[in-house]
């Protein structure tokens, strides 16, 4: 029987699923959930087997567990990093290095744009000269092949493996990219795991996929998190001092102010129409200033009802959200100049980076700071267009929004409250 | 309860009028994406009447990819689901039949685990010596292949009566068109198939 994969590896589990008393456990993800796991009969008797990770590979009450046994050895890996680090940067690319050698974990507090990726390559390389094992993991799938190709770009002669859904580039597994379902297949094997934007769906709703983390780490080994957005309970897990924020986009440039206009487009869209000063912003950003438009919306109900009345006067119009076939062509054709105004979802609040682009926002009394932040940081990202615009429309002010700009003036400032 | 497929908790409202009705096995998403694949087409193959319900792409192939190959056995509830109403009008229904050599692989027939389901009685008459995977054969090695299958032994008594071929995914249709070469042997009255997904490409 050989649905698991078949891979040159310990056992570290008699099986996959164990019962205790009357309740399943899948000892590979950590499933307990009941109607997650199947129980049926077949040529060999009776068996369950775990629902929740079947996708990886099938965990199971007959079969053994095996991870891979981790390769050690030090590598000189030389990386070229395409422009240079600004003092903020510098500072936490040393902090990270630091950390690795004293062994304990570190959070890079960094805005959206900050460069953060670029400022993990000397601690990566730090680590692999003493044979440490390096991961570089991210909850977004989006984003995952984006990284593997920025360090393989850096890290010429690295073998660099590429674990995800849609694509397994696998080398040693000393220095490896993957999302964190990928990570089931591993337990105890690196010493350094850089944890982006740890605060992204799916890492914050799911308690297992925490673990998952933990569990591929080794026991002496650290967790560096970078990201522009912390939750309260990861900035409570590590030490004050072990907060290292940078404040600056990689550009020096200042984060962009949102500003809030009181309106409630729901109301207007009922009458299929759009409140007059929403048109007016939009209308000013396409011509003159010749920008490309990020419309968010809470709620993929709104998407058609707002490209409706866009496009009585708009051309060039858009729609987007997790669930669209066409995500990856639509990018793409907004990249090449097809389309003007993409009217969204969350599902680009992270990740994406587009030049000349100013941000609305529609009804933000839905979205927490989190989401603001991020979503305010599609704007100014690039060198050559450091200011965007950014217009919230709210039916009325919430704690969400005050400490978006709150956190936002907080960066400006050089200085953010831990 | 969670969406066989996606795993995401099935939110349903509970009224007077559906609190006995069985529980939904997959979310309206999910749902959504296996309508949008719906064909529901009949054809005329080698002389049968061929009903295939989905196009093979999409959710459909990676949910029988996970079915199969990667040992998710509970997806046969989800097929049972769709095929229950096409299973009436006939008094015979065949599977067709896997090798030994896959069945101790995969641990079960993926036809048969359907039609379990649904507790429909079918005649499991059939015996394949295929040694290759079917998803391993190229267009050409499927044309040039023998024909695999054998009835086995024992009174069968198909004469005269209403066969239905049951499959998986419909590709050339030279694994129905094996089938039926056997079958006609015993002079059925009629052979129809039907065939949970009709793939496109090779």
């Amino acid at each position: 029987m050989k649905f698991t994969r078949n891979i040159d590896a310990k056992v570290y589990a008699e099986r996959g699923v164990v019962k205790d008393r009357y309740k399943y456990k899948c000892l590979r993800c950590g499933n307990y959930k009941h109607t997650l796991f199947c129980t049926y009969t077949d040529y060999y008797g009776e068996v369950t087997y775990c629902l929740r990770c079947v996708n990886l590979g099938r965990s199971d009450s007959r079969t053994p567990l095996r991870v891979i046994e981790p390769s050690r050895y030090r590598e000189l890996i030389e990386y070229k990093l395409s422009f240079q680090l600004n003092n903020e940067q510098q500072y936490a690319q040393e902090r990270i290095v630091q950390a690795i050698k004293h062994r304990h974990d570190l959070i890079i507090y960094a805005v959206t744009g900050a460069g953060k990726t670029e400022i993990t390559f000397r601690g990566i390389q730090f680590a692999r000269s003493l044979g440490m094992n390096v991961l570089f993991v991210s909850p977004r799938v989006d984003v995952i092949r984006e990284i593997y190709l920025r360090l393989t770009d850096a890290f010429k002669d690295a073998r660099i493996d590429l674990l995800y859904s849609d694509e397994k580039i696998e080398a040693d597994f000393v220095f490896t990219v993957s999302t964190v379902h990928q990570l089931y297949n591993f337990r105890n094997h690196y010493d350094v795991i850089i944890v982006d934007e740890v605060d992204a769906f799916p890492l914050t709703k799911d308690q297992l996929l925490k673990t998952q983390i933990d569990k591929a780490k080794t026991d002496s080994g650290v967790i560096i998190y970078l990201t522009a957005t912390p939750e309260a309970s990861l900035m409570r897990k590590v030490k004050k001092e072990n907060i290292v924020s940078i404040t600056r986009r990689y550009h020096k440039e200042p984060l962009v102010m949102p500003k809030v206009y009181y309106t409630n487009i729901k109301k207007s869209l009922k009458k299929k129409q759009l409140p007059e000063i929403f048109l007016k912003r939009l209308r000013e950003s396409l011509a003159p200033r010749n920008r490309k438009i990020f419309i968010f919306v809470p709620n993929i109900d709104l998407l058609i009802p707002i490209k409706e009345v866009l496009n009585k006067e708009f051309e060039k119009v858009e729609t987007i959200f997790s669930g669209d076939p066409l995500r990856k062509e639509k990018i793409d054709r907004m990249r090449r100049g097809e389309i003007d105004i993409m009217i969204t979802t969350t599902i680009l609040e992270r990740g994406v980076t587009f030049k000349r682009l100013d941000v609305f926002v529609v009804h933000g009394e839905y979205f927490d700071d989190t989401s603001l932040i991020q979503i305010a940081g599609r704007a100014g990202r690039k060198l050559e267009d450091t200011k965007g615009n950014v217009y919230i429309f709210s039916k009325y002010n919430t704690r969400g929004i005050m400490k978006a700009r709150e956190k936002t003036f907080q960066f400006n400032r050089g200085k953010v409250k831990l | 309860m969670n969406c066989l497929y996606c795993h995401e908790i099935i939110i349903e409202n509970s009224h007077l009028v559906n609190i006995f009705q069985k529980q939904s096995l997959i979310c309206h998403r999910c749902l959504d994406e296996y309508e949008a694949l719906r064909v529901n087409e009949k054809f005329n193959f080698d002389d049968m009447n061929v009903h295939v319900l989905f196009n093979y792409e999409g959710i459909v192939k990676r949910m029988l990819r996970r079915y199969k190959f990667q040992g998710d056995a509970v997806q046969s509830k989800v097929i049972a689901m769709f095929i229950k109403s096409h299973l009436r009008l006939y008094e015979i229904v065949v599977p067709v039949p896997i090798s030994d050599v896959r069945l101790k692989e995969r641990g079960f027939n993926q036809v048969t685990k359907i039609l379990d389901e649904l507790n429909v009685k079918y005649t499991d008459c059939l015996t394949s010596s295929r040694v290759k995977r079917q998803s391993e054969m190229s267009k050409i090695d499927r044309e040039n292949e023998k024909n695999p299958f054998s009835l086995k032994d024992g009174n069968l008594c198909l004469k005269n009566k209403s066969i239905l071929i049951v499959d998986d995914i419909f590709t050339t249709g030279e694994t129905v068109r094996q089938v039926a070469e056997i079958l006609r042997h015993e002079q059925p009255k009629s052979m129809d198939v039907l065939t949970f997904s009709i793939s496109r490409k090779l």
